[in-house]
């Protein structure tokens, strides 16, 4: 069935999987397997095409949202709580100071 | 004078003393002991060949003291009137049969101390029968004699009708079977396995595409990106790395963040640069790293700049790009951080 279904990928043109080496201890068999990560086809030798469309295709995935959340060390659980009702205060306020300069802004344009 | 055997065989399948009640043990020990008086050479001998070693004197005087033993049980009659002297006949007696049954390692011997001289009798019996039957005498008669029982012996233990006649080729047969087993066993799956691999390449080899076969035999470069460090690898379709490299053995890099920012540009380059001797016609980039997308592009142009450099109208092997990054779901505990 793999052999199959190796040929039918072959016609379609632009196909989700990828023939990947699997050792299989006695031979080399090629076995499909669904591609991990983001794949594109340079087509006509356009690296910056296909550059392009990667970027893109990156971004909508989230992929660079976890990178930029990235976290390296571990965090206990009880540090867990501290910085979440820091960030919460932290938001308040901001939301406070918002809400000052709004009105600040309304006085002046009135001319109160 | 002819000594008249038993009809039954004595051995580790039929022991005497599950089989026979008392009466024919006795007629048994009486027949044996006749036979070690008759001929006590050819018994030495054996014994020899069964220890594998010299034999001592203290065992030879162990060994009549367990024959006089068997005359005192079998005959009743109280030889000695000193109770010392039995003790003393005992002790040896004792020590023989730990000999004995130490050199046997036999772990279904009873632990009766007449059922342990039977054994020991049948099988030097056994012994004995086996060397008599290599010359032409009138003790083949007998031999002929025991092999008939013999042959009985093995019809109804093995219950085997192809069996033959004799009591050793039985026994081969059986080892024969059991090797056919084996083989059987062990040889069948490999030969399936071969079948359907032969199977299936012969269906691969009738198909008429060369696209595919062009695409299946790109070669592979992997760019793995670390925090501070990169390794470039060029293999073939299977996986056998042809070329390698990382930033360690670059020259022109200094530490700190120059090595850090520039790492993978300068790798990428020197790896495409060497690469391109190696006659690639059809390359797919992979790229491995949690850091940011610009630096994976800048990797990528730096390898294919590398690769096409000092020719300018050669063309670009790329064919396909992948990004292989993986992150874990809530895998292994992160390392702590560090105090600074």
């Amino acid at each position: 069935m793999n052999s199959v279904a190796r040929r039918l990928s072959s016609l379609v043109r632009h196909s989700g999987f990828t023939p990947e080496p699997f050792n299989n201890g006695h031979h080399q068999m090629q076995q499909l397997q669904q591609c991990r990560g983001i794949r594109v086809k340079v087509m006509g030798g356009n690296l910056e095409a296909a550059l392009g469309l990667m970027q893109r295709k990156m971004q909508s995935s989230g992929i660079e949202r976890m990178i930029k959340q990235e976290q390296r060390f571990h965090i206990k659980n009880s540090e867990k709580r501290v910085l979440a009702q820091k960030n919460l205060e932290r938001k308040i306020r901001s939301e406070d100071l918002a809400k000052k300069l709004k009105a600040i802004m309304i006085k002046k344009v009135r001319g109160l | 004078m002819a000594v008249d055997l038993p009809s039954h065989h004595f051995s580790r399948r039929n022991p005497p003393f599950h089989s026979t009640p008392p009466y024919d043990l006795a007629v048994y020990l009486k027949t044996t002991n006749q036979g070690f008086q008759k001929q006590p050479v050819t018994f030495w001998g054996l014994r020899d060949r069964n220890c594998g070693r010299i034999v001592s004197e203290r065992h030879v005087r162990g060994f009549s003291s367990s024959n006089f033993d068997w005359r005192n049980l079998i005959v009743n009659e109280n030889v000695n009137a000193d109770d010392s002297m039995q003790d003393a006949e005992n002790r040896n007696s004792e020590k023989w049969n730990n000999m004995r049954l130490n050199m046997n390692a036999d772990a279904k011997a009873p632990p009766n101390f007449v059922q342990n001289r039977g054994n020991i009798n049948s099988r030097s019996w056994n012994n004995m029968r086996q060397n008599l039957n290599a010359p032409p005498n009138f003790m083949g008669n007998r031999e002929n004699i025991n092999s008939r029982s013999q042959n009985n012996l093995g019809q109804n233990v093995d219950a085997n009708a192809d069996a033959l006649p004799d009591f050793m080729q039985d026994k081969e047969n059986i080892n024969i079977g059991s090797k056919n087993d084996a083989e059987t066993g062990w040889n069948s799956r490999p030969m399936d396995f071969v079948r359907g691999i032969i199977d299936e390449d012969n269906f691969m080899k009738g198909s008429p595409f060369h696209q595919y076969q062009y695409e299946q035999d790109a070669d592979f470069v992997h760019i793995k990106m670390l925090r501070n460090n990169t390794f470039v690898t060029v293999t073939d379709s299977q996986g056998n790395i042809k070329l390698s490299g990382s930033a360690g053995p670059l020259k022109d890099l200094k530490s700190g963040q120059k090595l850090s920012r520039y790492a993978a540009e300068a790798t990428a380059e020197v790896v495409g640069r060497k690469a391109r001797g190696l006659g690639l016609k059809s390359v797919v980039m992979k790229v491995n790293g949690f850091t940011h997308f610009r630096r994976k592009r800048n990797a990528i142009m730096s390898w294919k700049e590398g690769f096409t450099a000092g020719s300018r109208g050669d063309r670009n092997p790329i064919v396909y790009i992948e990004d292989t990054t993986r992150k874990p779901h809530n895998g292994c505990r992160l390392p702590k951080k560090r105090r600074i």
